[in-house]
């Protein structure tokens, strides 16, 4: 066993798997979740990890990513830089090696999210028009090296995270209403006019479908994160920009051409969340969503069915989270190089033994390889 | 119920721990941050001054006083650059007290197109701080007071020549109210920067606990470190001669890229002396970090010309990668060791995630 384990890991850190060995079905490695981290000396990667959380293969990556984009039906992956950044890192995730790296336009800048099609065949990213102040979607084909092809309007300053809905044509994003330039670093210009939004598009045209706002006293609730469950119902997650002694609502589920709603945590456990989450995912079934909230070291669950609080439970700098494939199962990451797996049914926390490096620290988002459940999370 | 949730707070026992944390937080505002932006203030306050009495009679004496002033000045921002928790992070005021690094060219560009409108109102300082932050503080000033020909000219009796003087007038008062306005508000009054921090173990509108003052300044300290070796070395170094960048040196028209650095050293080691040493008991680490300060600072003093020269120079070259490599050590010794050893949490995604 442990000797498989170490023939895997050096083949896959080295890229130089034998011919006879690579596609064996047997012996291949079980990789269940991407995620990027960095290590104590701030060093970032991109890790490969399988279900247990053990490490299968960990590439250095020059510059701070975010999250990854699985592909629906090809061993490959994307890291995308997190904000400002503008490199789009491929990986062939099958031999754990690096594939060309690829930048965006230099007046465009990355948030940090993309989406694949359901075909794989083209590459969504939102990014930053600074000069235009302005938020884009960058249309890439992925199969001509990520060619850009298109782009269009977010509909909004500060697109952050997109998702796809079940028709596979409607793009659904966040807005997260913030101005940033890269000539001032990731500083904030426009607290007092923020305005964020959820936005639904048609990823072929770009064509606006629908747009919805929160009301006037949370303009400066940013929309950051987004998870499609069950009905195409979406879960934000919000980062608040205002005093930390307001306690406005963090989570909120929308259904397309419906009003938004917004969910209503326990008191002490909204002030827990210190005003701002990190991640949001659905679990495999849709029914579920886990929303972290690293600040204050929680991740809470929430029923997509009618919004209803299921629970919380605590973990330090807790931020990554990914369906498992069972429903229900979350897989779950923190900066302190924790590595977790929780079931909501029985409140069932279990640490990840091998994945417990405390120089792994993994950052904001962690994605799991089954393909749906990637699309959606 | 704000005064329920305070009795309440009253009631929970106050650790040592917690009690320590806020002190050493005040130590750092007390010896290091309020006595940093209080030079800040009186040093550009100083530069004000200079610039008034140079442009009633824009003669040579009167710019090598600007200019000794200018210098004064920027040493005190260099010393208490890592700072970036409290007044300075509103506003924009670190831009606009020195928009550096200028990867696009921007000083230049506003500072171009100020300079062809050569209109007066521009320079009232309402509209003058609300205009571009590119023009308002060093690296345009050091644009005017240190051109590439010579300068007493340019300030000649004539319409640019007054223009150029009310300009350097007006960024010269800005530095001085943006400096003096953050030392206020750092110390003055019951809702000043130094009142938050002393509060911050029962949670206040800034801070969480105490602990996360701590956490910011490690953070402050780590960043200032990355921004000396990756910006202010690596970037202009480049990879080879061939690729070096003298120009994007930090204030290389003043020639003083290299005192930055100096005094950049000097602020990290009061910071961490007053906010992390004096607490740690545990001396093998102290040592470790003052030695390699201490190796810092003496490959620092060898380098003896000016760093945008030095980057195309193969003997300075290797003095310059060999800075770098002991800052990088450093910046280990604190985050690897420092931060560890007094349990402050450097939250990765709590304190940084987006």
């Amino acid at each position: 066993m442990r000797r498989r384990d170490l023939l895997i890991r050096v083949a896959g850190l080295a890229g130089m798997m034998p011919i006879g060995l690579s596609a064996s079905t047997t012996n291949k490695p079980a990789l269940g979740y991407l995620s990027v981290r960095a290590d104590i000396h701030r060093r970032y990667y991109v890790s490969g990890i399988d279900h247990q959380g053990k490490i299968i293969f960990d590439l250095p990556l020059h510059g701070r990513g975010h999250s990854i984009a699985v592909h629906p039906n090809q061993h490959e992956a994307v890291v995308i830089a997190r904000r400002p950044g503008r490199y789009l890192q491929p990986i062939d995730i099958q031999n754990g090696r690096l594939l060309n790296p690829i930048e965006c336009w230099e007046d465009r800048h990355l948030y940090g999210h993309g989406i694949y099609s359901p075909d794989g065949s083209r590459f969504y990213t939102t990014e930053n028009d600074f000069d235009g102040n302005r938020g884009v979607i960058v249309v890439r084909d992925v199969n001509d090296n990520y060619r850009r092809i298109d782009e269009f309007e977010s509909h909004g300053i500060g697109p952050h995270e997109l998702c796809l809905l079940s028709d596979q044509e409607t793009l659904v994003v966040a807005n997260g209403g913030i101005q940033t330039h890269p000539d001032f670093g990731r500083t904030p210009l426009n607290l007092a006019h923020m305005s964020p939004s959820l936005v639904y598009l048609n990823r072929h045209s770009g064509e606006l479908i629908e747009k919805r706002k929160l009301q006037k006293s949370l303009h400066k609730n940013s929309i950051r994160h987004l998870a499609v469950g069950i009905d195409d119902t979406v879960c934000f997650a919000m980062q608040y920009q205002g005093p930390r002694t307001d306690r406005p609502p963090l989570i909120g589920v929308h259904r397309h051409g419906e009003k938004i709603c917004l969910t209503s945590a326990p008191r002490d456990i909204l002030a827990a969340m210190q005003n701002y989450c990190g991640s949001v995912c659905a679990d495999s079934s849709g029914q579920a969503f886990a929303v972290s909230s690293p600040r204050g070291g929680l991740i809470t669950f929430w029923a997509a069915k009618n919004a209803k609080y299921l629970g919380t439970i605590e973990i330090v700098d807790g931020c990554g989270i990914a369906p498992c494939a069972s429903p229900g199962e979350f897989f779950l990451s923190s900066g302190t190089g924790g590595l977790y797996r929780y079931r909501i049914s029985d409140s069932r926390l279990e640490r990840l033994q091998p994945g417990n490096h405390a120089s792994h620290l993994w950052d904001n988002h962690i994605s799991h390889l089954n393909q749906r459940s990637a699309q959606a999370c | 119920m704000k005064k329920l949730s305070l009795l309440m707070l009253c009631l929970l026992p106050t650790t040592h721990v917690v009690a320590d944390e806020t002190r050493f937080n005040l130590m750092t505002v007390d010896n290091f941050i309020i006595p940093g932006y209080r030079s800040m203030a009186e040093s550009t306050n100083a530069l004000h001054q200079a610039a008034e009495i140079f442009c009633r009679q824009p003669d040579e004496s009167g710019l090598s006083m600007l200019h000794s002033r200018f210098h004064t000045a920027m040493d005190s921002w260099q010393r208490i650059q890592a700072i970036q928790i409290g007044p300075i992070e509103k506003r924009m005021r670190t831009f606009r007290i020195q928009f550096w690094p200028d990867k696009r060219r921007s000083v230049n560009r506003h500072l171009t197109s100020l300079l062809d409108k050569a209109e007066p109102a521009l320079l009232e300082q309402q509209r003058f701080t609300n205009g571009s932050v590119a023009v308002q503080g060093f690296s345009a000033l050091e644009r005017l007071l240190f051109p590439l020909g010579t300068v007493a000219g340019q300030f000649s009796a004539s319409p640019e020549g007054d223009f150029r003087c009310r300009l350097v007038e007006s960024i010269t008062e800005n530095l001085s109210i943006i400096s003096s306005s953050i030392l206020d508000e750092w110390q003055t009054g019951k809702s000043s920067h130094r009142q938050l921090i002393a509060t911050a173990a029962q949670g206040n509108a800034r801070y969480n606990d105490s602990s996360e003052v701590s956490a910011r300044l490690l953070n402050n300290l780590f960043t200032q470190l990355e921004r000396i070796i990756e910006q202010k070395i690596r970037r202009p170094l480049g990879k080879d001669e061939k690729h070096s960048r003298g120009k994007r040196a930090e204030s290389w028209r003043s020639g003083r890229s290299l005192r930055n650095i100096t005094l950049n050293l000097e602020g990290i080691e009061q910071l961490n002396q007053h906010a992390f040493l004096s607490r740690l008991s545990h001396p093998e680490i102290t040592t470790s970090i003052h030695h390699t300060m201490a190796e810092s600072k003496a490959i620092l003093s060898k380098i003896e010309i000016p760093l945008n020269g030095a980057v195309a120079d193969p003997t300075t070259r290797k003095q310059l990668v060999l800075l770098a490599e002991s800052i990088e050590l450093l910046k280990h010794q604190v985050i690897g060791k420092l931060a560890a050893e007094l349990d402050i949490p450097i939250g990765f995604n709590s304190l940084d995630g987006d």
